[in-house]
Order: C-alpha cells, then sequence, then structure tokens
C-alpha cells in the first residue's frame, strides 16, 4: 500500500515538474537504498520517469566493480579439477540493463562502444600473463553465463514500458546473494539512434542492523571475534548440559 | 521463515537449518560421535561456500564438545595429562591446517581438498564400522580376550612419560603427533576429529576405553576454538549466526538422541549409521567424477 501511494506521489511528482519544452528527463526510484537485514530475501524497486520528448529509454544498473575469478575444469585420471584461471580485474559485480526494445533496435555499435553498454561493449582487464584472446573471450562468456545464472547478471528488453507519452517505468530486481556497494543507474533516452538524454542516480545496497553489525566486528575486529564466538558457543554448550540434567 | 546469513551471505531457511541441527545432534547423541563429519558435507550441499561450512562447523562443535566433555569430567574419565600431549600436538596441526587451507584456497583447489578428504575419511570409517557391526551382530562365539596393547617399535621412542589415568607408560611423540594430524584434518574438514581420534587412543596407544571419550572431548574443545579464532582472523569466514542455529538444534537433538539411544539395539544401528556415512561418501565422490554441467565457474571472492 504504501509503495503504491509513493508510486502515485512519483507520478503526479512527475507529471507537475515536467517542463514544457525542450529535452528534459526527470527519474525516482520507490526506494533511495536496498538495505540487507535479517530476513532479506531479494528487494524489487520501481524506477519511474519522464522524458517530454518520449523516445527509447534504456536502463543501465551496474553494481560496485569487484575482481572476478574465472576458473576451468578439466578430467584428471576420474576427477574434475581447476586446471586454469582467469581474473577479470575491476569487473562489475551485477550488471542489469532494461530498454524499452531490444538495444539493435536504436542501440549502434559505436555509442554502444563508447557509453559501455551491453556485455560485448564490458571492456574487462586481464589480470597477469595474456593468454591469447580465444581463451579470454571464452572465459568472458563463461563469466556472463555463471553472473546470469546466479541473477546478477541480465538483459531485458521490452521491461520499460511508457504509461502515455512521456512517463515510463520499470521494475529493478536484486536477488538475495546481491553484492554490497554502491549500484550506478544510468537512464538513456534515444532518438533516431543518438543519446538525447542521460540521468544517472547511486543506489546504495547495504547490510543494515545486526547483519551489518556482526560482518562489520568479524571484518574490523577479527581476533575478538573470533574469541566471542567461542564463548557463545563454550557457554551454550555448558547451558545446554545444566538444563538437560535436571530434565 | 527465510534468514540471511551476515558471513555467508546468503538467505537460508531458518527451520531447515534448526532442523539439520537437530537430526545431527540426535544422531551424534544416539552413536556418541561428534557430528561434524556430516554436518559440513550438508552445509556444503544446501549451498553454503565451504570455506563458511568448515569454519562454522569448527565453531559449533566447541559446543557439543563443552557439554559432553562435563559429564564424562564429573565422572573423573578424562586423562589430562594425555589430553594436553594430544592437544600440543592439535594446536601445532590445526594451526598448520588453517594455514594449509588459505593457501589452498588462493590456489583454487580448496573445494577440491575438502571434497576429497571426505570422500577418503568417510570411506574407510564407513567401511570399518560396517564391518564392525556385521561382525559383533554374527555375535562372535570364540570370547577371546583382546589383548590391549603389544610392545613394538613406538616403545622404543624418546620422552617417555607414565600417563596415570591412562595406565600407559610410553613416549609423549605418539599422542603429540597424533594429534598434530588429527588437528591439521579438523582445520580442513571443518571436524572435531573423534572419529580417528578414538579408534587411534584405542587401538594405537592402547588406552582404555573409559577415558577414551572424556579425554578425546576434552583437546577437541581447544583444537575446534583454535580454528575457530585462526579463521576468523585470517578468513573471516567464521558464521556466528548460522553457528548459533545449528547448535540450537543441535543441543535438543543430542538430549533427545542420547535418551533414544539407551533404548535401541546398538548393532543394527551401527549399521545405519556407517550406511548413512558411506552415502555422504559416495555423494561427495559422485560430484567429482560426474561431468559438471558448466565447466567453468566463478571463483568465490574473498573466499
Amino acid at each position: 500500500m504504501k509503495a503504491i501511494m509513493y508510486a502515485f506521489f512519483c507520478f503526479t511528482f512527475l507529471i507537475t515538474a515536467l517542463p514544457t519544452s525542450g529535452h528534459e528527463l526527470a527519474i525516482d526510484l520507490t526506494k533511495n537504498t536496498v538495505p540487507i537485514t535479517a530476513n532479506f530475501v531479494g528487494s524489487e524497486l520501481m524506477l519511474y520517469g519522464a522524458s517530454d520528448s518520449g523516445g527509447d529509454i534504456l536502463v543501465v544498473v551496474r553494481g560496485p566493480n569487484k575482481d572476478q575469478i574465472v576458473r576451468r575444469k578439466k578430467k584428471s585420471a576420474i576427477i574434475w579439477v581447476n586446471d586454469m584461471e582467469v581474473t577479470f580485474l575491476d569487473a562489475p559485480s551485477y550488471y542489469f540493463l532494461a530498454s524499452t526494445r531490444p538495444l539493435d533496435n536504436f542501440l549502434s555499435d559505436d555509442t554502444a562502444q563508447r557509453e559501455q553498454i551491453g556485455y560485448s561493449a564490458l571492456s574487462l582487464k586481464v589480470k597477469g600473463i595474456l593468454h591469447d584472446d580465444v581463451i579470454i573471450e571464452t572465459f568472458q562468456k563463461a563469466l556472463i553465463r555463471n553472473k546470469q545464472k546466479q541473477g546478477l547478471y541480465g538483459e531485458g528488453p521490452g521491461l520499460v514500458s511508457y504509461k502515455g507519452k512521456h512517463l515510463f517505468r520499470t521494475r529493478l530486481r536484486f536477488p538475495a546473494n546481491v553484492p554490497v556497494g554502491d549500484y550506478n543507474i544510468d537512464i538513456y533516452v534515444f532518438k533516431d539512434g543518438k543519446i538525447i538524454n542521460k540521468e544517472t542516480t547511486v543506489l546504495p545496497v547495504q547490510k543494515k542492523g545486526i547483519e551489518a553489525q556482526v560482518y562489520n566486528f568479524a571484518h574490523q575486529h577479527a581476533l575478538a571475534y573470533g574469541i566471542v564466538a567461542i564463548l557463545i558457543a563454550a557457554l551454550a554448550g555448558w547451558l545446554a548440559s545444566v538444563m538437560f540434567r535436571k530434565v | 521463515m527465510q534468514i540471511y546469513l551476515p558471513i555467508a551471505e546468503i538467505s537460508v531457511n531458518i527451520f531447515l537449518i534448526l532442523g539439520m541441527g537437530g537430526a545431527v545432534g540426535f544422531l551424534s547423541g544416539v552413536f556418541g560421535v561428534g557430528g561434524g563429519f556430516l554436518m559440513t558435507p550438508i552445509l556444503i550441499f544446501i549451498g553454503i561456500p565451504p570455506a563458511v561450512a568448515v569454519a562454522t562447523e569448527a565453531n559449533q562443535i566447541v559446543a557439543s564438545s563443552v557439554s559432553g566433555v562435563l559429564a564424562h569430567w564429573k565422572r573423573g574419565n578424562v586423562d589430562f595429562k594425555m589430553g594436553f600431549a594430544l592437544l600440543f600436538g592439535g594446536i601445532i596441526g590445526s594451526s598448520l591446517g588453517v594455514g594449509l587451507f588459505s593457501f589452498l584456497r588462493d590456489l583454487g583447489q580448496l573445494d577440491l581438498v575438502i571434497k576429497l578428504s571426505y570422500v577418503v575419511f568417510l570411506g574407510i570409517i564407513g567401511i570399518l564400522m560396517l564391518i564392525e557391526s556385521i561382525n559383533t551382530s554374527q555375535q562372535t562365539k570364540k570370547n577371546g580376550r583382546v589383548k590391549r596393547h603389544s610392545h613394538n617399535w613406538m616403545h622404543g621412542l624418546p620422552f617417555k612419560t607414565r600417563f596415570r589415568r591412562s595406565r600407559l607408560y610410553i613416549s609423549a611423540l605418539l599422542p603429540i603427533s597424533i594429534g598434530l594430524l588429527v588437528g591439521l584434518l579438523a582445520a580442513i574438514m571443518g571436524v572435531g576429529g573423534g572419529f580417528i581420534m578414538v579408534p587411534a587412543m584405542i587401538y594405537l596407544l592402547g588406552m582404555p576405553t573409559v577415558v577414551v571419550v572424556g579425554t578425546s572431548l576434552f583437546q577437541i574443545i581447544f583444537v575446534t576454538a583454535n580454528v575457530t579464532v585462526l579463521q576468523s582472523v585470517s578468513t573471516q569466514t567464521v558464521d556466528v549466526v548460522l553457528a548459533l542455529l545449528l547448535l540450537i538444534g543441535g543441543v535438543i537433538g543430542a538430549q533427545i538422541g542420547v535418551r533414544v539411544g539407551v533404548r535401541l539395539q546398538g548393532e543394527q544401528l551401527r549399521g545405519l549409521l556407517a550406511l548413512m556415512v558411506l552415502g555422504v561418501c559416495v555423494k561427495i565422490g559422485y560430484d567429482l567424477v560426474v561431468t559438471p554441467v558448466d565447466l567453468y565457474s566463478i571463483g568465490m571472492a574473498g573466499y
């Protein structure tokens, strides 16, 4: 109910704020953070926007960049063993594209390369010794395939829909295994194959409450965390033997 | 009801975890085994990253061993001197194990080594248990006296020490090296190591069975505590929320198991446990042998 009210508010706000002429673009999200709390099972939010000149809309969501290791298994005797790995430096941990139509209807290769839109334009740097291009391409495809399987990479042509001539919206999904960090959301307006407008917004995905406290404690005071973990366990063990002795 | 685990960074069903803790706790109550060798593989099956499963299980074993050792201590069934000798080796072994753990993880071979260790040890233990249960249920009529220990090369080793509670006069190097090996395994496999320690104490050292379990539990507390702290510091993979859920289920399950266990026929049950151990062993082994759906995988950053 709250979300619907908020969505309604967004719409009315966007309508009233809509300028009369020029290439204007306004956007808003139904949530300004994605909090990871103890009952987090993934999250969904709506992105609303208004483009006074209409056009094709493309939304690009990029999670924080991290080094991603891709490993290949090979059969050795009778078992499968990792025998080769390629590390992609600063690859997006989350990557999602939503658009009004399939990308090749309005996006030229040049623009895709320049703005780094789409899987083929992800220019990923490889760490260490340079393997030949064919191998790297295979590994990059494997990275994308595995990320898609985890629900962290995705494409949604047709997921951005217009309501009327100017107002559009799309749904953004973040699965339970979503990496934490700041997410960059770029919204492009295309007309005649050209970008006529672009907006950027940042969406933080953060652990909140007890989740954040436990995680930070474990990482910032690792030794104390370990000792506390032992004390909790020892206390629980002792309590159990005391409690059940009297039964 | 789902709960998000802060260190494992996945969302799991809270009742599934409590139930698993309860079921494994029940078995450990019935059979008097630690249960780590069943719990760690099950955690990996449900999708907990192996590194988190191993480190967190070490933490849970601290709890179950503390609760177990108290009863043995009251009856005077803990040989502390022997325990400290085992522990001395255990601390060295488990520290080496945690180091090896980090090294293998960086190499990308950690999962493989964990799984291979499970296949080997579960296979051996399962088969031995099965043979033993078949033999005893066939009731050997020859009631020959089992010789507790005989003199061999082990008695020529230096640093001979008297372990009064165990009525032994043996080289301290023996318990230290057993402790070291078991500690190494405990760190890599996320187990207490009782299932290896107990037979080693009986058959290799020749300790009287009455002090074996208490002494083994006593040293397991400190070895797994050592693993918990070292893993917390070097890999940050101990998930206290997961450990707490497991131990709540485990403690309750173990208490029920103990009460049920005394009323049940031991040998058939032991045979059942052996089959279960072999089942887990076969499942892990099969996963290693069968062609993976995707030959490529993303290495867990940070694991």
